[in-house]
């Protein structure tokens, strides 16, 4: 309550003009800031830094936790050493669960990829009322709680004996990914334009042959970010795997679910340290890929 | 739209192609179109609309037909409580992090597009990051002696921490779900127009005057409509109120797990996901009724 007592009076004086960074220079052709203004303007950036603080330190936590040299949790660190990593790269439960994660989580992409590509370019080829239902049915799992997806899940697996079988738990989480690569192409598509495909067709080339060589190629970027969000929802997917992973698909999530419950120790931040520096690399490089994207375009 | 593409695209995508001059290079389109939309719905139909559906039907078919469930549950003071503690916890985070959210959105839309890039990249890496790392990393800032007891000892006088409470689920929930109303309202307030708050100043107003009467209520749907999204989300937490949370913070999701895991009675649980979901999507047709959500898959 009092952040916003605060910081709400605060914001009027950027909108008066200058940035709060130099609360003091009035810059051309705007009000020069009064003293109570400068004094609003620095209680927001000590908001917002606090804010940004409270979003970052917790990540900070895990990864500086995984380099703890003590067998307990503790902040501050003990001191710093691997140990806890080379306890991780030990044990073979550790990294099978990681390689079953990348293994179900490639699968997911893949097939999230397929289908969301093609039904974005169906999408926006196909006239009539049917697309707004079409696309409500595949953006659907993005809004629908995860905890009703892990009962359909759950009843759907034990009744047909799949319970365990990664495969089947990959094609389940492909379902999750497929919003993603929709929107993702979907938004490129708006870019694409369509008589590009009718030039192709009207100098002799078919249409999977205009597809493979005119859309496709410049899809590619929308086409791989979207991936790469499918890939990151599979691998470090929490609820679901808890129900239907049985004994044989404990991924990395599922026995990082597993240490929390039962044994706290830094190998877990080790587990928590891999599955934020993939998910955040993969983001970071998604959003690479969209950067040489836009100066592609520029050009 | 739909009439726009069916004028400009007549010839090639139409059901009858109007010459037979246009048929020949064009006549594979409708089909592929129809296949490019009818392989993903029939995917989505075997491995989404199918579990989900099967789900719906347990809840009025198990263990026998009837209404049997829905009746149990409304008359189970558990779930009444449940339902009770999942709103307020939703509703205490919504309000949270639209108060956090704003002032954070107001600072990106103002300062300059390269510090906000870089700013917004702080924003989205948390949400890319596992919920259930974000988690574990509560547990160990707000446990017993963890970072927090000790930044709180002064005031508390001993270093207890918040584990296991109302506040620490909302604390985790809340750094879960504030990136959601700083993307969206950001986006909106990068669309106003800068001008309007300053020519209410030069007509005399005052700096705080011009905000909450030009720039604030133009920000108001986007504050609205993120709020209300972070409590529909909030409504199927699991993982956090789990491993976060004790006992009394049994949200309704903990609730269908348990009546899974330790109950073994489906019935029930399908009757509380079905109602969950029915809830979570009759409220986010709300939120979408009142803006367009996007911006989080591709900034």
């Amino acid at each position: 309550m009092s952040t916003i007592d605060v910081s709400a009076p605060g914001t009027p004086n950027a909108a008066g003009g200058a940035r709060p960074a130099r609360p003091a220079r009035a810059r051309r052709g705007r009000l020069p800031a009064t003293r109570a203004e400068r004094a609003l303007r620095w209680a927001l950036l000590g908001v917002v830094t606090l804010v940004f603080a409270f979003l970052v330190i917790p990540i900070v936590i895990v990864v500086l936790e995984s380099f703890n040299s003590a067998d307990y949790l503790s902040f501050p660190l003990e001191g710093w050493s691997l140990t806890h990593y080379r306890r991780f790269l030990d044990d073979p439960a550790w990294v099978d669960a990681t390689l079953l994660s990348a293994k179900i989580a490639l699968l997911a992409a893949a097939i999230a990829t397929v289908v969301g590509t093609t039904a974005a370019w169906g999408l926006a080829r196909a006239t009539g009322r049917g697309k707004g239902p079409v696309f409500a049915l595949l953006y659907s799992p993005l809004v629908i709680p995860i905890i009703v997806l892990a009962m359909s899940y759950y009843f759907t697996f034990a009744d047909h004996r799949l319970i365990g079988q990664w495969p089947v738990v990959a094609v389940a989480y492909s379902v999750m990914g497929v919003p993603y690569v929709l929107v993702s192409v979907s938004s490129a598509l708006q870019q694409f334009d369509p008589e590009l495909e009718n030039a192709a067709r009207t100098l002799g080339a078919g249409l999977p042959r205009t597809l493979l060589r005119i859309t496709l190629p410049s899809l590619a970027s929308a086409i791989s970010a979207g991936a790469l969000f499918a890939f990151v929802i599979a691998f470090d997917e929490a609820v679901i795997i808890l129900f239907v992973a049985g004994n044989d698909s404990v991924t990395l999530a599922r026995r990082l679910w597993d240490s929390v419950r039962y044994d706290l120790t830094p190998t877990l931040a080790v587990a928590g340290t891999i599955l934020i520096g993939v998910c955040v690399g993969l983001y970071l490089l998604s959003e690479l890929i969209k950067t040489i994207r836009d100066r592609r375009e520029r050009r | 739209m739909t009439a726009r593409t069916t004028i400009t695209r007549a010839p090639s995508s139409g059901g009858v192609p109007p010459d037979a001059v246009a048929r020949r290079p064009r006549k594979l389109r409708p089909g592929f179109v129809t296949m490019a939309l009818g392989l993903p719905v029939v995917f989505m139909a075997i491995v989404y609309v199918y579990p989900v559906g099967a789900m719906l039907l347990k809840s009025v078919t198990e263990p026998k037909a009837g209404f049997g469930n829905f009746t149990r549950a409304a008359t189970d003071g558990a779930v009444w409580e449940a339902l009770w503690i999942t709103a307020r916890l939703s509703f205490e985070v919504a309000v949270l992090t639209v108060l956090l959210g704003f002032p954070v959105a107001y600072f990106l839309a103002r300062t300059s597009p390269r510090r906000a890039r870089f700013l917004a990249l702080l924003v989205v890496i948390p949400f890319w990051t596992s919920i259930l790392v974000r988690s574990f990393s509560w547990i160990v800032l707000l446990g017993d002696g963890g970072l927090v007891s000790k930044v709180l000892e002064p005031f508390t006088g001993d270093s207890k921490g918040l584990l296991y409470s109302e506040s620490a689920v909302v604390i985790a929930m809340t750094h879960i779900l504030l990136p959601f109303p700083i993307l969206i309202i950001k986006g909106t307030l990068d669309q106003i127009d800068a001008s309007l708050p300053r020519a209410a100043r030069s007509l005399g107003a005052g700096p705080i005057r011009a905000f909450t009467r030009v720039y604030l209520p133009l920000a108001v749907p986007a504050i609205v409509s993120s709020g209300m999204l972070v409590f529909v989300i909030g409504l199927g937490f699991y993982v956090t109120p789990a491993l976060v949370g004790g006992p009394k913070q049994s949200t309704i999701a903990v609730v269908i797990a348990q009546s899974v895991q330790v109950n073994f009675d489906w019935g029930m649980a399908a009757t509380l996901a079905t109602l969950l979901l029915v809830l979570a999507s009759a409220l986010t047709l709300i939120v979408r009724r009142l803006t367009k959500v996007k911006g989080l898959v591709s900034l």
